[in-house]
């Protein structure tokens, strides 16, 4: 992926130089073109917690990426259960060490009976001034209220082994 | 910065300033950053409904407008709740300018059996066709009956989530 360069001011009579059309419109437009973005499938293991903290579901699912200075959809689709009857499990993104939600994070699951999987889905457009341009690392993050929380990775038995994905994405 | 059609440049034409301005300068920066409107909601009390018909969730708060240059638009949301009575439901959809963009379930729903679970709800739709110009997005929702509950950040405690409403020309 090619990096922004903010367009400059063309003024009267000024010459066009090769580099600089190859930097304001080839690299900007090619920029546009393939914005920044990074994912990670759930295509292995099963990631369980019964951390009652916010703490990240994997480092595999810390996702680093040099952005542009846009907003960013940042998206989760997981298949997920807890151990114990009416168990919350409750999801946050973590954007270079904050979190992004509040004290209860972005997306919540409170089930019944126990160990029914869901699939739970969060879509969040991350303001522009939380991602500047440059380096940042959005995390998956999640706390169970009892019990033992599971995010299926694929290694269930068959018809349960719904691939779940992290991703972000400049727009 | 407003989007222009890009001209078309003739053999012998004198490339100017000006125009390396509008069509390459301002037109890349309007592609970078397309119009988007977002609410992030921080509310004192939940949202809560018992209409059996669709009616907006929050008309001044999940409302959103944007003037767009004639590009399709993104409309997300993620929220979490419940329906507190057993074995009904509840449904969302979006209205562009006043007009529901579904049908009669909405875009997604939730049927719970036992009226005591809490589930997320989150959606990205695009929206297709829309002319140029000023455009008001609104979520709504109604019940199946029962009553139906929107958790809004109030801090309570377990269910302080905040949902977000969001709309974002591509």
């Amino acid at each position: 992926m090619t990096t922004w360069t903010t367009p400059k001011t063309w003024v009267a009579l000024e010459a066009l130089t090769a580099a600089e059309l190859n930097e304001q419109l080839r690299d900007n437009m090619n920029f546009l073109f393939d914005r920044p973005n990074k994912e990670y499938t759930f295509n292995t293991s099963d990631f369980t917690t019964t951390s009652s903290t916010f703490v990240d579901v994997s480092t595999l699912t810390n996702l680093t990426q040099t952005f542009g200075g846009n907003h960013v959809l940042c998206s989760a689709r997981l298949s997920c259960y807890g151990s114990l009857n009416n168990s919350n499990l409750w999801f946050d993104v973590d954007i270079d060490g904050t979190r992004i939600g509040g004290d209860d994070g972005i997306a919540q699951l409170k089930q019944s009976p126990a160990s029914t999987e869901h699939i739970v889905g969060f879509s969040v457009l991350v303001p522009s001034s939380l991602v500047a341009a440059g380096s940042h690392t959005f995390k998956l993050q999640w706390k169970v209220g009892a019990g033992t929380a599971t995010i299926i990775g694929g290694a269930g038995p068959p018809l349960r082994r719904s691939f779940g994905q992290f991703w972000v994405h400049e727009l | 910065m407003t989007y222009v059609d890009p001209k078309t440049y003739t053999t012998g034409e004198v490339v100017s300033a000006a125009d390396m301005n509008t069509y390459q300068r301002d037109n890349i920066k309007a592609l970078k950053d397309p119009p988007t409107a977002s609410y992030l909601a921080n509310e004192t009390s939940d949202y809560t409904t018992l209409s059996t018909t669709f009616v907006d969730i929050d008309a001044a708060t999940l409302s959103l407008t944007i003037t767009t240059t004639g590009g399709d638009v993104l409309v997300g949301f993620v929220g979490n709740g419940r329906q507190l009575t057993a074995n009904q439901g509840i449904y969302y959809d979006v209205t562009i300018d006043g007009v529901r963009v579904a049908g009669d379930a909405g875009l997604t729903f939730f049927w719970d059996i036992v009226g005591i679970n809490i589930f997320p709800v989150s959606f990205v739709y695009l929206a297709t066709d829309l002319a140029a110009g000023e455009h008001t997005f609104r979520m709504q929702w109604k019940v199946s009956a029962g009553s139906a509950e929107l958790f809004a950040g109030t801090g309570s405690s377990t269910v302080d989530v905040h949902p977000q409403f969001w709309v974002k020309e591509l």
